[in-house]
């Protein structure tokens, strides 16, 4: 698990969208998704969630084989290279947003972006889902 | 209370009627499928096809047995005979209206086979058995009713998915990805073995059912499904057995209308 | 099959509550709840002074040349149930938790040690007067003694104060005109610190005894063991008796402080048997009915009888699974993840709120129940259970956050026990139906947890209301040492949250020992036990600061 964030924690829980797949994603499904949600402003991270594929099996009698699984791949977001280590499930938008109105129209334009890009179904909430603060795990 | 009819599992509906068709070993399961002999000792990958069973004890017929009353009784399994190994089958069965699901799959083996040992999980389910014996077995399980390409695995280690989300194609989740989708076919096949050591070719499992035909099919109650509480009698079968233990030890001579 | 079902109104659903600082200064408290930004757009507020602070510690802005940044996780960190903490699995291993470790800390070092015997010793055998004053200079002495410090011989080496600081001794009593006159400094004031309905009941059990809440230091319990705990009081408290009442220290009566210390002393674990290689005083002894009343909630929000169960429970999952199962037991790397399950994300917490509210509704209400008609608790139970298992069904994310069965048969089964219990205020009762929900989670389902996880569960309704040696005992006094529940992780949290349920559904002040109650109000613990996954959740974010540290005495 990462522990990390992308961008240093904000230390209050900024609004979080959740975007949860009705189904798990194949890597050119999350291509499109990110690449969707690319252009739109204030965002301020985004974390993917789903099941860990690994790059090499690690236990049993073929341990230490490249496991070669189809959906750990790279994938391009806006321009940019971006290993996919997981089958993606859901996503955690971060928003970088400063009054109810500006959020709403944000949400909006995920929620087109998703629609067009998710067609198996895909619930949308706003929340705060994960961590803002460093926990103990930030100090390995 | 009024005779009641033994049956192997009560109710009506139809997760009941199949745990019932399930368990009953008169009944002959519909096979779906045929998966070759040599492809289904290949997905176990116990031993590779027309390799020799290694034995673990010479055959039994060579009268080194000790004199023991219950060995003369009970008649033993073509593998016990000839000294084979115990080796195993799992599956992992999705909670999404897999054909079958791990306790069915316990009871069923158990009022079907003999000389085998079930272990049962939340999300995958074992038997052991002696390997030539096992192989018959695996072979008929996976090419019968109670298996689904899409739902069912075949995994002996890393067996996460049970509780997963579906893939795009339906097809359970497995971080070993053992199985593929072929687009083309419409085919799930098998690229990998139980335990997902590469396999020299693909096997194709074949067609997974279409929803609406597993929800006929399963075995499972679920709220989007079959709800329990909507079959009457096997609501009350679950109470009724909660209610004869609780009582039986705790206030016996107050058990009564059993 | 996709459940597209909107998940906004349940409670587990919270987790996704929209949160927003109130006051920016105010760092812990004071959120605007939003539940289902849609339903409740009016309730929203964006703090532009919360935004500004945001703004002022440098949030990188969109830069264009990188794009959105992204992360990758296996799944999402654990909210601790109703609080707004978000911490990772490892943070909530009781080997990286302080506040865990302090919370069995501040268990094994108690020891409840009754002033009667003593006091009779010093009137009737020694002749000497005692009095509220006389008492008040014990307590004195006794606070210096306990932390290891040295009273009546010369030449005593002596433990370092830093090392010790959270060691004391103090009294409580239900005698209000006794404890008036008590230094207020060494008083556990039951009538400060109770509601009066609860003060008055605990006053009552308590009578005109006068107890010592005595506290160890965390050090000495972690040196030695749980056993050695009423031995360092029993000497401490007698070295206090010789110096203040003035005794000579060879007297054969001085025996019978220690005596009475050692023996006629509450521990909080009871003796365990030679096979499970633990000695007393160790978490595999602790009565269900002790460590309900070690968990405060029901005391500082009374209100909220939900809450002072799924503590328990939360406290149950750290204490008997992580620490005690996971550690003691098997040892290894424990059983983190499972465990957690009852007292992160708010599903637990969903569950047993619409259990309450199944009760009121429909069952008239707490203890309202008649256990003698089986058939509509059974109902109550069914009702209550597929509740919770359809919640799995209809929604996708919580199978996947409770992705073992294991986790998800406790969930469920702690959610019909505890509606058992508070329907019918009868522990044994909601017990009971743990094992109805197992039953039927297995026969709904077709799985449940792991062979091991299920053995207890498909033999538990027998021995539910036996009460016989050897087949039962009421759900209070079992424990994590009762035969069928010392093996298998998962239960024991449920089972301390069924016994609590019971008596907090009656309005008692406690569940099995009133002293324990008591003790475990006292504000001076390191650890809060009215806020327990508050506190986990604080030693996660490392702001709980744990007691018996050394580096006061390393070179730094």
């Amino acid at each position: 698990m990462l522990s990390e964030p992308t961008v240093d924690y904000a230390g209050i829980p900024l609004p979080e969208v959740e975007v949860f797949s009705h189904v798990l994603l194949s890597a050119e499904t999350t291509e499109k998704v990110l690449n969707a949600l690319d252009p739109i402003e204030r965002i301020r991270q985004i974390n993917m969630t789903g099941e860990s594929v690994p790059r090499e099996l690690n236990s049993g009698p073929a341990k230490g084989l490249p496991n070669n699984h189809s959906e750990r791949k790279v994938i391009k977001v806006g321009g940019r290279e971006v290993e996919l280590r997981f089958q993606v499930g859901a996503f955690y938008i971060e928003l970088d947003v400063e009054n109810e109105e500006m959020m709403n129209a944000i949400v909006e334009k995920i929620r087109t972006a998703c629609e067009a890009t998710l067609p198996r179904g895909f619930d949308l909430t706003v929340g705060r889902y994960s961590k803002y603060r460093k926990t103990l795990s930030d100090y390995k | 209370m009024t005779a009641y009819k033994r049956q192997f599992y009560p109710g009506a509906s139809s997760p009941a009627k199949n745990r019932r068709k399930v368990m009953d070993p008169k009944v002959k399961l519909k096979k779906l499928r045929d998966v070759s002999m040599d492809d289904v000792v290949r997905i176990m990958g116990h031993r590779n096809p027309g390799e020799d069973y290694k034995s673990i004890h010479p055959p039994i017929e060579e009268g080194k047995e000790p004199n023991c009353p219950i060995r003369k009784l009970v008649e033993p399994i073509e593998g016990a005979k000839k000294g084979d190994r115990i080796r195993y089958i799992q599956f992992t069965d999705s909670v999404y209206f897999a054909p079958i699901s791990p306790y069915q799959r316990a009871w069923m083996y158990l009022s079907r086979y003999r000389g085998i040992d079930t272990g049962t999980l939340s999300g995958r389910q074992i038997i052991e058995v002696r390997e030539r014996d096992l192989e018959k077995l695996a072979k008929e399980m996976i090419d019968n009713e109670t298996f689904d390409p899409a739902l069912t695995g075949i995994r002996g280690a890393t067996v996460h998915g049970h509780a997963c989300r579906l893939d795009e194609n339906g097809l359970m989740f497995d971080a070993w990805q053992r199985y593929i989708w072929d687009k083309n076919k419409k085919e799930v096949v098998y690229v990998k073995d139980q335990v997902a050591v590469p396999l020299d070719r693909k096997i194709s499992v074949g067609k997974p059912a279409s929803m609406a035909d597993l929800k006929k099919r399963t075995t499972i109650f679920r709220a989007d499904g079959v709800d329990m509480r909507d079959d009457k009698e096997v609501t009350a079968y679950g109470l009724r057995i909660h209610k004869l233990r609780t009582f039986g030890g705790y206030q016996p001579f107050n058990v009564k209308d059993v | 099959m996709h459940m597209a079902a909107k998940q906004k109104d349940k409670l587990f659903m919270d987790a996704v509550k929209k949160k927003f600082k109130e006051d920016p200064t105010d760092m812990e408290t004071k959120y605007y709840c939003y539940g289902g930004w849609k339903q409740s757009k009016s309730k929203v507020e964006f703090q532009k002074s919360a935004m500004a602070i945001a703004k002022k510690r440098g949030f990188p802005m969109m830069n264009e040349d990188i794009g959105i940044p992204l992360g990758q996780r296996a799944w999402m960190p654990y909210q601790m149930s109703h609080t707004d903490i978000y911490v990772e699995a490892d943070d909530l291993h009781c080997v990286n938790n302080t506040a865990i470790q302090q919370a069995w800390d501040d268990i094994r070092r108690t020891v409840l040690v009754g002033l009667d015997s003593p006091h009779g010793t010093i009137e009737k055998r020694l002749g000497k007067e005692v009095t509220p004053e006389t008492i008040n200079a014990y307590l004195e002495a006794v606070n210096h003694t306990m932390p290891g410090g040295a009273i009546v011989q010369e030449h005593m080496a002596e433990v370092n104060p830093a090392l010790v600081w959270d060691s004391y001794v103090k009294v409580y009593s239900g005698d209000d005109e006794l404890i008036d006159e008590i230094d207020k400094r060494f008083v556990i004031d039951i009538n400060k610190l109770f509601p009066k309905a609860q003060a008055d009941q605990l006053k009552k059990a308590i009578g005109k005894t006068l107890m010592q809440a005595v506290r160890v230091p965390t050090i000495v319990g972690r040196l030695m063991d749980g056993a050695t705990v009423s031995r360092h009081a029993a000497m401490q408290i007698s070295m206090a008796f010789i110096s203040s009442y003035k005794l000579a220290a060879g007297e054969a009566a001085i025996a019978d402080f220690a005596y009475s210390a050692k023996h006629q002393s509450i521990n909080m674990g009871t003796m365990m048997p030679a096979r499970r290689a633990r000695g007393p005083n160790e978490p595999g002894g602790i009565p269900f009915g002790f460590f309900a009343d070690m968990i405060q909630s029901d005391r500082v929000y009374p209100d909220d009888p939900g809450r002072a169960v799924l503590e328990t429970v939360g406290l149950g999952a750290a204490i008997f699974d992580q620490v005690y199962l996971g550690g003691y037991m098997s040892g290894g790397v424990g059983f983190t993840q499972y465990a957690t399950a009852t007292y992160t994300d708010n599903i637990l917490e969903d569950y047993v709120y619409h259990a309450i509210d199944v009760i009121k509704d429909k069952y008239g209400g707490f203890c309202k129940l008649d256990p003698t008609k089986y058939d509509e608790l059974m109902k109550l139970g069914d009702d209550v259970n597929a509740y919770a298992l359809e919640m799995y069904e209809r929604y996708p994310a919580i199978m996947e956050t409770h992705f073992g069965g294991s986790q998800r048969a406790t969930v469920a089964a702690a959610t019909t026990g505890i509606a058992g219990s508070m329907a019918t205020g009868i522990a044994d009762c909601g017990l009971n139906m743990w094992y109805l929900s197992m039953l039927q989670h297995k026969e709904r389902t077709g799985r449940l947890g792991f062979y091991g996880y299920d053995l207890q569960d498909q033999c538990g309704s027998a021995n539910s209301f036996s009460y016989r040696s050897d087949e039962g005992l009421p759900a209070e006094l079992r424990g994590p040492n009762y035969p069928n529940y010392a093996m298998n992780v998962g239960h024991l949290s449920g089972y301390s949250g069924i016994a609590k349920a019971s008596h907090v559904a009656r309005g008692d002040a406690f569940t099995a020992n009133p002293y324990i109650r008591v003790a475990f109000a006292d504000p001076s613990l390191v650890f809060d036990f009215a806020n327990i996954t508050k506190e986990i959740g604080r030693g996660g974010l490392r702001e709980f600061v744990p007691a018996g540290e050394r580096t006061a005495v390393i070179k730094g």
